[in-house]
């Protein structure tokens, strides 16, 4: 009777490619070509022929899904960041210009005055502060030495400027070699809520002086104020965070107290 | 009083005031205190000299409109 070969009746998954294992036509694998994975079928018998080299198949072997190269960058020492194109490649690079460095609100238990500190360095040039406290009074603002000690030399000069709805009084206020800076002069006498910005520009650069600008905003009353200022540190000195101190004792705390500090470079 | 600082696990290291840094603190205060009153009291005479001014330029004729141009 004549024999009829049909040869495999369904393909034949071998895993992963063996170099002295004796393929016969239908066998699948998988093989890792140049840091690829890509999986084959045996077109020809074959024994010792890796599926493919560099990229191109040998003849005993077809692709069936050839694999890609990885185009997701090592995320190795890269937590935090984000995929990022130029056009025609990625890298893992800062999500836009600014980068959050610090955040968190005041401490459980009230203070008179806190450190922001180790929030300067040489990674950025710029840093916005936000501070949101709900108090009745001003901050002032000094700087933190790179070694740690909060600048309370009689160095800061200041001047400012606030308005108010509801009425005329403006206000003008500057004042040169004090002891410290200002992040508010609000001087009210609501718990109002109080938002404030402050700018600095390279502060960790112990070239130049320390140098900000502030704007906040407050309540008083049925007025509602806007202030902007501009302080100096004329010590050239390295600066790694700020001090911030409520007047006259007041607290600060969890409670009416949190903050934001953004970098950014050149 | 205390004084906090920020640690890098983002937690508060709290701290009583030294003695010094007690009366210092006070010191300041009361300085701060004596400019802010000096700053208050020129707002004040300054408000009371711009009243003053207006009812003067009133009683001359000028319109309320004509002192708000001229002043504010």
């Amino acid at each position: 009777m004549a024999t009829i070969q049909l040869g495999k009746i369904k393909q034949v998954w071998r895993g992963t490619y063996n170099n002295s294992t004796a393929y016969t036509v239908d066998d699948l694998v998988e093989y890792t070509d140049s840091g690829i994975t890509s999986t084959y079928i045996c077109v020809t018998n074959s024994t010792g022929n890796a599926p493919s080299s560099s990229g191109t198949a040998h003849a005993s072997w077809n692709y069936v899904a050839k694999g890609v190269t990885d185009p997701i960058p090592t995320q190795s020492g890269n937590t935090g960041k984000f995929l990022k194109t130029d056009g025609s490649s990625l890298s893992f690079a800062d999500a836009g210009g600014w980068v959050q460095i610090a955040a968190g609100n005041g401490p459980s238990s009230a203070v008179t005055d806190l450190n922001i500190d180790n929030i300067f360095s040489a990674t950025y040039k710029y840093y916005k502060v936000y501070i949101k406290w709900t108090q009745d009074d001003w901050l002032k603002c000094r700087l933190i030495t790179a070694s740690g000690v909060v600048d309370s030399g009689a160095a800061y000069t200041w001047v400012g400027q606030s308005s108010s709805e509801n009425t005329d009084s403006d206000q003008r206020f500057g004042n040169n070699a004090q002891t410290y800076g200002l992040a508010t002069y609000y001087n009210g006498s609501d718990n109002s809520n109080s938002i404030t910005e402050l700018t600095f520009g390279n502060p960790h650069d112990s070239a130049t002086e320390g140098v900000w600008f502030w704007n906040a905003g407050y309540r008083e009353g049925a007025k509602m104020w806007h202030e902007a200022g501009s302080c100096i540190n004329t010590n050239n000195a390295s600066y790694r965070g700020i001090n911030l101190s409520g007047h006259n004792g007041d607290s600060i705390a969890d409670s009416n107290f949190n903050y934001v500090v953004l970098g950014t470079g050149i | 009083m205390k004084h906090a600082t920020l640690q890098t696990d983002g937690s508060w290291k709290i701290e009583e005031f030294t003695s010094e840094e007690t009366t210092a603190y006070n010191n300041e205060v009361a300085a701060d205190k004596t400019m802010r009153d000096a700053e208050t009291a020129a707002a004040i005479k300054k408000e009371n000299d711009k009243a003053l001014g207006k009812a003067k330029l009133k009683d001359l004729g000028l319109t309320d409109d004509q002192i708000a141009a001229l002043v504010g």
